[in-house]
């Protein structure tokens, strides 16, 4: 017996030892992703940035292995016949959901620089330094800030709500940017369907997007088990539902058409399909992302394509997708999350 | 009710048996101390691993959330089977807790793979969870005395929530120390999952069976040495292969309904955590500590209220362990203290509910089973409970949606009262000791 416990006592020692030598070596070895970096494809070239240009750009959160995972990075527009070759210009933010638009950005973002580890919401200028700092109550979704750059939008989920029957929460909060002042949240505006108020307990929005003037905006509704897609106005605290099977709406830049993600499967809700709205017509068609499941809220490249995230086997990043609804999707950013579009 | 007697009883210094726990107990008490703090570390920081390196979907944290509360668990009853035909229960365990340990090795290799092969991570880590169960509650029944049973539980069940407990302090250290460094988590995790079969192999030894009467495994501790090097006693076979004959006992069907109708009326923790938190307008952050805290207030209750069951009866122990339990629904949902108050004594609460549960309903389905068919035996009852918690969080999943919090928690504290007053009235203590 005695023999038996010196064995485990020495097997202790041994595995202490054992996860030093592990921290040490893996630190010693400069960069231990570098391998895998030269092995996923070309070295991506990367320059650090102080300020937002003036040029047309693409924003991104950069998702390469190594030393800049997690960063911000931003591409000059037009982009390179291989964009993969193209300068990555990194800034000093780390966000996990990041979005921007005329001089105001929003950033979402773990904070576990204290613990308990906690996600909040920072609001950036054009020089990335964070000007206010929003506690979140769950990890984020999507984030939005509208054209003006005057008023922000995020989506987190509330966790832990109820696992069992698969139903989750949200919450979707509109900031002012400037003040860094919270305008509301979209479960505190009143909700009208056919003319009628509509209300229930169970209301849960997400995946906001503002129009031209900050205030108006589409968002998604889940009431329950059902989705619609609400259009409303921030100043006046009000919404109406447009129609059913809509999740996550981006609003076209000439304000004519919708892109949304359609869930299919039916109960267990398998995936998206991608689908383009017009908004006069209320005629829909389904897009060509061919047989993938897009579970993201995209934004518009141009008048005809819209940007999105995918994990596909060809490659885990940005998507760049025509509207036409035949066109099939082409990677226009490896590793690379959370696309926003600066015109 | 009570008599004197009783009261005698309670406040007797010293436990009957003695506070002393064989060897055995705390080797597999420490071998279950390292595989939970191994497999807590990941458990921890997996939502934030997925969210961090693959973007993904909260619909698909959902799935992995399930999948691991989920689990398969009709593997606990063949692990229960098969420690009891082969007689083989160390080793049967020692099969689970190596199944965990592969899985841990499987998140070094696998890291930022597909979430197919996670999913299968996660799953077999569960399935090693669930074959090593049954033979390992019946090692710890076989290797005390019977008027020891609750006690020795007990020690086993605070090492095991002191692991729980332990897991995702380390890992938030570690990934304080060194951001983003996931790969250490996994490795730490993957050390630390081989130290506790380990533990098994070097601190655990195999307990002899013969056919005995229920919990007549009375050989004292330090003969079990001895025996085990000569442990080729010829194990008997049972009439049919699944031990249903077990269900012919009275009294051991008194505790399967003990155990599965309890369980339906128990609101799993993570409902009562976030119910507590909503009502009070906190922060959902805090659910990690609240988990925390719950270990760290069994763990130092397990011992003492174990000692206590073996002293006063298991079977009252049990009921009464609800008391505690009522009062924490109570309070959530008259929402009396303000927090932070009301999340502590909600802590101090289930803590107590589950030291007074968890390893008490095991030892008292021990000394009610036959020791060669004991792991079968705990694996029904094991079973029966997951079964019935499992129900119970579908059950109010579906009546939170469909009726709103307060509803719902006035069905669940109305039924529990129910169930409690019913068991607690026609009391029939058992008298094995």
């Amino acid at each position: 017996v005695t023999r038996a416990r010196l064995a485990f006592l020495a097997a202790c020692v041994i595995a202490i030892l054992a996860i030093v030598a592990y921290v040490a070596m893996t630190r010693a070895r400069s960069d231990l992703n570098a391998a895998a970096r030269a092995a996923a494809g070309p070295p991506v070239h990367v320059e650090p940035i102080a300020s937002v240009p003036d040029a047309p750009f693409i924003m991104f959160r950069d998702a390469s292995p190594g030393e800049f995972y997690g960063r911000v990075a931003l591409m000059h527009l037009p982009l390179g016949p291989d964009p993969d070759r193209d300068t990555r210009f990194m800034t000093s933010l780390e966000c996990e959901r990041v979005f921007y638009a005329a001089g105001w950005g929003v950033c979402l973002v773990l904070d576990d620089t204290k613990l308990p580890a906690s996600y909040v919401a920072r609001v950036f200028d054009r020089t990335f330094a964070p000007r206010h700092t929003l506690p979140l109550t769950g990890p984020p979704i999507r984030a939005r800030v509208s054209v003006d750059g005057r008023r922000a939008a995020f989506t987190v989920f509330e966790s832990g709500h109820s696992y069992a029957d698969e139903s989750f929460s949200t919450r979707t909060t509109v900031i002012d940017t400037a003040s860094g002042k919270p305008l509301g949240e979209l479960e505190q505006f009143t909700v009208r369907k056919d003319g009628q108020p509509f209300k229930s307990i169970d209301f849960n929005f997400w995946g906001l997007t503002f129009a031209r003037d900050g205030d108006h905006f589409y968002a998604t509704l889940r009431t329950k088990g059902q989705r619609f897609l609400v259009k409303g106005s921030i100043d006046k605290r009000e919404m109406e539902v447009v129609r059913a099977d809509v999740e996550c709406p981006s609003l076209s830049p000439d304000e004519t058409r919708v892109v949304y993600k359609k869930p299919v499967g039916g109960v267990l809700e398998v995936g998206w399909r991608l689908n383009v709205l017009d908004l006069a017509s209320g005629v829909e068609h389904p897009l060509n992302q061919q047989s993938r499941s897009v579970d993201d809220q995209v934004d518009w490249f141009d008048a005809d394509h819209i940007v999105y995230h995918d994990s596909a086997p060809q490659g885990t990043g940005v998507w760049l997708l025509s509207v036409d609804g035949a066109s099939p999707p082409r990677l226009l950013l490896r590793n690379a999350y959370s696309p926003a579009v600066q015109h | 009710v009570y008599s004197n007697d009783w009261a005698a009883r309670l406040f007797q210094v010293r436990p009957a048996a003695g506070w002393r726990v064989p060897a055995n107990v705390w080797g597999l008490g420490i071998t279950s101390l390292l595989t939970d703090i191994s497999s807590e570390m990941v458990v921890t920081i997996l939502p934030v691993y997925l969210v961090m390196t693959s973007g993904f979907a909260p619909l698909l944290l959902g799935v992995a959330t399930g999948l691991h509360e989920g689990g398969p668990l009709l593997i606990t009853w063949v692990g229960g089977w098969i420690a009891d035909r082969s007689g083989r229960r160390k080793l049967t365990a020692g099969v689970g807790y190596g199944l965990s340990a592969l899985c841990r090795l499987g998140w070094m290799i696998f890291s930022g793979q597909t979430m197919g092969a996670l999913a299968v991570l996660v799953l077999g880590d569960r399935m090693g969870k669930a074959v090593r169960t049954a033979p390992r509650d019946a090692m710890i029944s076989l290797s005390v005395r019977s008027e020891q049973l609750a006690t020795a539980f007990g020690v086993h069940r605070a090492l095991d929530a002191a692991g729980a407990a332990m897991g995702p302090v380390l890992a938030f250290v570690l990934l304080w120390q060194f951001p983003r460094r996931f790969d250490i988590i996994f490795f730490t995790s993957l050390i630390v999952a081989l130290l506790g079969v380990a533990a098994l192999i070097l601190l655990v030894h195999e307990v002899p069976v013969s056919a005995q009467a229920p919990a007549l495994a009375s050989v004292p501790a330090s003969a079990h040495a001895a025996a085990s090097a000569s442990a080729s006693t010829p194990e008997p076979r049972y009439a049919s292969a699944f031990a249903f004959e077990l269900f012919e006992q009275p009294p051991l069907r008194h505790v399967l309904m003990l155990a599965a109708t309890f369980g339906v009326v128990t609101i799993s923790d993570a409902f009562v955590y976030v119910l507590l938190l909503q009502r009070s307008n906190a922060n959902i952050s805090w659910v990690p500590l609240l988990y925390t805290g719950t270990a760290i207030t069994f763990l130092l209750l397990a011992v003492p209220i174990g000692a206590l069951a073996d002293r006063v009866g298991r079977r009252a122990v049990f009921i009464c362990g609800h008391i505690p339990l009522l009062i924490a629904y109570g309070m959530v949902l008259a929402g009396l203290p303000v927090w932070p108050w009301n999340a502590v004594i909600c802590i101090l609460l289930l803590g107590s509910f589950y030291a007074s549960t968890d390893g008490v309903l095991a030892s008292l389905a021990s000394s009610l089973l036959p020791a060669p068919s004991r792991a079968m035996g705990l694996a029904w009852v094991d079973t029966a409970s997951s079964l019935a918690r499992l129900c119970s969080s579908i059950l109010f999943g579906l009546l939170w949606t469909r009726a709103g919090d307060v509803r719902v928690l006035i069905i669940f504290t109305t039924s529990l009262f129910i169930v409690f007053i019913s068991f607690a009235a026609f009391a029939r203590e058992e008298h094995s000791a």
